[in-house]
C-alpha cells in the first residue's frame, strides 16, 4: 500500500502521515541503536532509505520488541493521540539514564474521512526531510559521550489520558537526566504530522 | 527552513572533521561552532597564547600553585572549542607538561594526571601503548588501578589479547587500588575474548560451509560430453554430443527435448528446419568421427592398443565409397531379378520355389542338418538379393 492516500497528486490523509511517521520511527530507532553501540554491529544490516543507507537489526528478539511497538505506535498516530515518543538509554547496572531521545509530535487538526481528510505536501519533500533528522542523528557521535558502559534502553509513549494502553505495557515516569545537556535536532513535518527531535544527554563534570 | 536555523546545524556539515570525545561535549560548544563567533586559525593562536601561559607558570617557582588543575582548565577548554585538528600541537604541549609534572614528588600519585596520560594516548597517533608503558616505568599512578585498566585497553583495541591480559596481572601485583576494578575488569576482559573467538569460530564454519554447498551442488554443469566408443574410449577427434537423462550419447529430438527440461540453459532449435537435414549434419560428422579412428589404426598405438579387433567388428560404418560405374553393374542385375520375378509369376510362388533350392544347396544332406537350425526369413534376404 502507498503511504499516500491521494485523492490528487502530494495530498496525504491521517492515515498515510501515520505511516510515514512510523516508518521514520522505525529507522531513527534503529539508526540510534546503531550509532550508540547497544547491539553489536554485525547484527544489523545495510538497506537504503531516505536516500542514506541506514542499519536495521537482524536480532530477531529486538524485532519482536520493536514491531509490536511501531503497530501500537501508527495507530495512536492515526487516532491522533500520541504526543511524545522518547528512547531512553540508561545503564544496566545502576539504572542511571544517561540519554534521551525525543521526538514531539503535533497534529493538524484534520478529519479522518470526508471534508477537511487531506493536506497537500510532496512524498519527496516528507521523505527528504526525515532523512535530514535522520542524518542529524549520525552526525551526533561528535558531541554524545562514548557509552562505556552496558546500556539498555526503552520506550515511552506520551498520550492523552484517556487513550486505552495494550495490556502489556505499564505506565512510566519520564526518566529525566539531571543537569542534562540538551541538543535540538531538525525537525519534519508530513503537513499532518509535524515531528521535532532533541536529544539529552548526561555530560561527566 | 530559516538562515539561521541552517548556521545552527553547521556543526552536522563538519562532522566528519570533529574529533570525538569519549567524555562528550557541552551542547554550547557545538552551537558556537555553527554560529562561528571566531575563524579556525584565529581559534588556533588563541589557543597557542594560552598554551605560552600554562608553561610560562611553570617557570614560576611558586609552591602553593596547582600547576596540574592549570593544565586539566586548558585540556577542558581545548576539547570543547579546538574541535578540529590541531593534534600534534597540543600533543607537543602535553608532552611538555607530563615531563614538568612527573618528575616532581607532587603529581607522581594524583590521580587527575590520568586526564593528562589519556589525553596524550589519544593524541599519540598510535603511540598510545607506548605512552601507558613510559607512565609506569616512570612510577607515573603505580597504585592506581584505573591506568592499568586503560593501558590494558589500548592493546584490546589492537587485538593483542595477551598483552592486555598482561597489564591487569601487572596492576594486581603491584597491588593497584581498587583492586576490585582490577579482577571486574579482568572477568570483561575474558569474556569479550570468548565471545570474539567464538564468533571468528562461527565465522570459519560459515566459510566452510559455503565452500560446501559449492562442492555439493553449485558446480557447473558441462553442456555436453564427449562422444564415445564401446569400452569408454574416447575417439581422437572428440565431437561434442548431447547427453541424455539415460546418458546415451544419441543426438535426436527426443534426447535434446529432455535435455532442454532438465537443464537451465535453453539449447536453441530451428523448428521450421526439416528433420531431414538436422539430422544429416549429425550423422555425417558422427561418420567422420569414426572414420578417423579406423584410418588412424596403424598410426596411432595408443589408439591401437585399445581398439579390439571386436569392437572395429562391430562398427557399421553408415556410409559407402561410391566409385562411378560400379554401381549401376550392382544395381542392374537385381533390377532384372525382379522384373523376372514378376514376369513368370506372383512374388509368394518365387519365394517358395527359392526356398526349396536355397534349402537343397546350402544343406544338402537333410539327414546331417542340425535340428534347432531354423533359417529365418531375415537371414535368407540378404541371400535372396545378392
Amino acid at each position: 500500500m502507498s503511504a499516500m492516500d491521494t485523492k490528487t497528486k502530494g495530498a496525504i490523509s491521517l492515515k498515510g502521515s501515520a505511516q510515514l511517521v512510523q516508518e521514520f520511527f522505525h529507522y531513527g530507532l534503529n539508526n540510534i541503536l546503531y550509532q550508540r553501540g547497544l547491539y553489536p554491529a554485525d547484527s544489523f544490516s545495510r538497506v537504503k532509505q531516505y536516500g542514506l543507507t541506514l542499519l536495521v537489526t537482524n536480532d530477531n528478539k529486538l524485532k519482536a520488541f520493536l514491531e509490536p511497538l511501531f503497530q501500537q505506535v501508527e495507530k495512536f498516530l492515526a487516532a491522533k493521540k500520541l504526543k511524545r515518543l522518547v528512547m531512553v538509554i540508561s545503564e544496566i547496572k545502576t539504572k542511571e539514564v544517561v540519554e534521551r531521545w525525543q521526538f514531539d509530535i503535533q497534529t493538524e487538526d484534520i478529519n479522518e474521512e470526508g471534508e477537511n481528510s487531506t493536506r497537500q505536501k510532496d512524498e519527496k519533500k516528507i521523505r527528504q526531510e526525515m532523512g535530514d533528522v535522520i542524518r542529524q542523528i549520525t552526525a551526533s557521535v561528535t558531541f554524545l559521550p562514548l557509552l562505556e558502559v552496558p546500556c539498555s534502553f526503552d520506550v515511552l509513549i506520551y498520550t492523552g489520558k484517556d487513550t486505552q494502553m495494550p495490556q502489556d505495557w505499564a505506565e512510566s515516569s519520564a526518566c529525566l537526566i539531571e543537569n542534562a545537556e540538551q541538543v535540538q535536532l531538525r525537525s519534519f513535518s508530513t503537513s499532518v504530522h509535524s515531528v521535532q527531535a532533541q536529544v539529552q544527554y548526561k555530560l561527566e563534570s | 527552513m530559516s538562515e539561521n536555523d541552517e548556521h545552527i546545524f553547521e556543526w552536522e556539515l563538519n562532522r566528519e572533521n570533529i574529533q570525538p570525545l569519549r567524555k562528550g561535549r557541552h551542547a554550547s560548544s557545538i552551537t558556537t561552532l555553527g554560529t562561528r563567533p571566531m575563524s579556525a586559525s584565529a581559534r588556533a593562536a588563541l589557543a597557542e597564547e594560552k598554551m605560552n601561559q600554562v608553561l610560562y607558570s611553570f617557570e614560576e617557582d611558586d609552591a602553593d600553585k596547582d600547576l596540574l588543575s592549570e593544565v586539566i582548565t586548558f585540556v577542558t577548554w581545548w576539547d570543547h572549542n579546538i574541535m578540529i585538528g590541531k593534534q600534534k600541537m597540543l600533543y607537543e604541549f602535553l608532552w611538555k607538561c607530563v615531563n614538568k609534572l612527573t618528575f616532581g614528588e607532587q603529581y607522581k600519585d594524583d590521580e587527575r594526571i590520568l586526564k593528562i596520560w589519556i589525553k596524550l594516548a589519544e593524541n599519540s597517533l598510535g603511540n598510545d601503548c607506548n605512552i601507558f608503558d613510559y607512565a609506569n616505568s616512570i612510577g607515573s599512578l603505580k597504585r592506581m588501578a584505573q591506568l592499568y585498566i586503560e593501558w590494558s585497553l589500548t592493546y584490546e583495541s589492537r587485538s593483542q589479547w595477551a598483552e592486555a591480559r598482561r597489564c591487569l596481572e601487572r596492576g594486581i601485583k603491584a597491588a593497584a587500588a581498587p583492586i576490585s576494578l582490577l579482577h571486574q575488569a579482568t572477568d570483561e576482559l575474558e569474556m569479550r575474548i570468548i565471545r570474539r573467538q567464538t564468533q571468528q569460530l562461527e565465522m570459519e564454519d560459515g566459510d566452510e560451509l559455503e565452500e560446501e554447498s559449492i562442492d555439493n551442488g553449485e558446480r557447473r554443469i558441462a553442456l555436453t560430453r564427449l562422444c564415445e566408443l564401446e569400452d569408454g574410449v574416447t575417439p581422437i577427434v572428440r565431437l561434442p554430443s548431447i547427453s541424455g537423462c539415460d546418458s546415451s550419447s544419441k543426438i535426436g529430438p527426443t534426447s535434446v527435448k529432455k535435455r532442454q527440461e532438465n537443464n537451465k540453459f535453453e539449447i536453441y532449435t530451428d523448428e521450421n528446419e526439416e528433420k531431414s537435414t538436422w539430422l544429416e549434419n549429425v550423422y555425417e560428422v558422427r561418420s567422420q568421427c569414426i572414420k578417423m579412428d579406423l584410418v588412424d589404426d596403424n598410426t596411432n598405438t595408443t589408439c591401437k592398443s585399445s581398439l579390439t579387433s571386436t569392437t572395429r567388428k562391430n562398427i557399421v560404418p553408415s556410409f559407402t565409397i561410391w566409385e562411378e560405374g560400379k554401381e549401376e553393374e550392382k544395381k542392374k542385375p537385381r533390377l532384372m531379378l525382379r522384373k523376372e520375378l514378376i514376369r513368370d509369376g506372383s512374388v509368394e510362388e518365387s519365394l517358395v520355389e527359392r526356398y526349396s533350392v536355397l534349402s537343397e544347396t546350402l544343406l544338402p544332406n537333410q539327414e546331417n542338418r542340425p535340428k534347432n537350425l531354423q533359417l529365418s526369413k531375415a537371414d535368407i534376404k540378404p541371400l535372396l538379393f545378392d
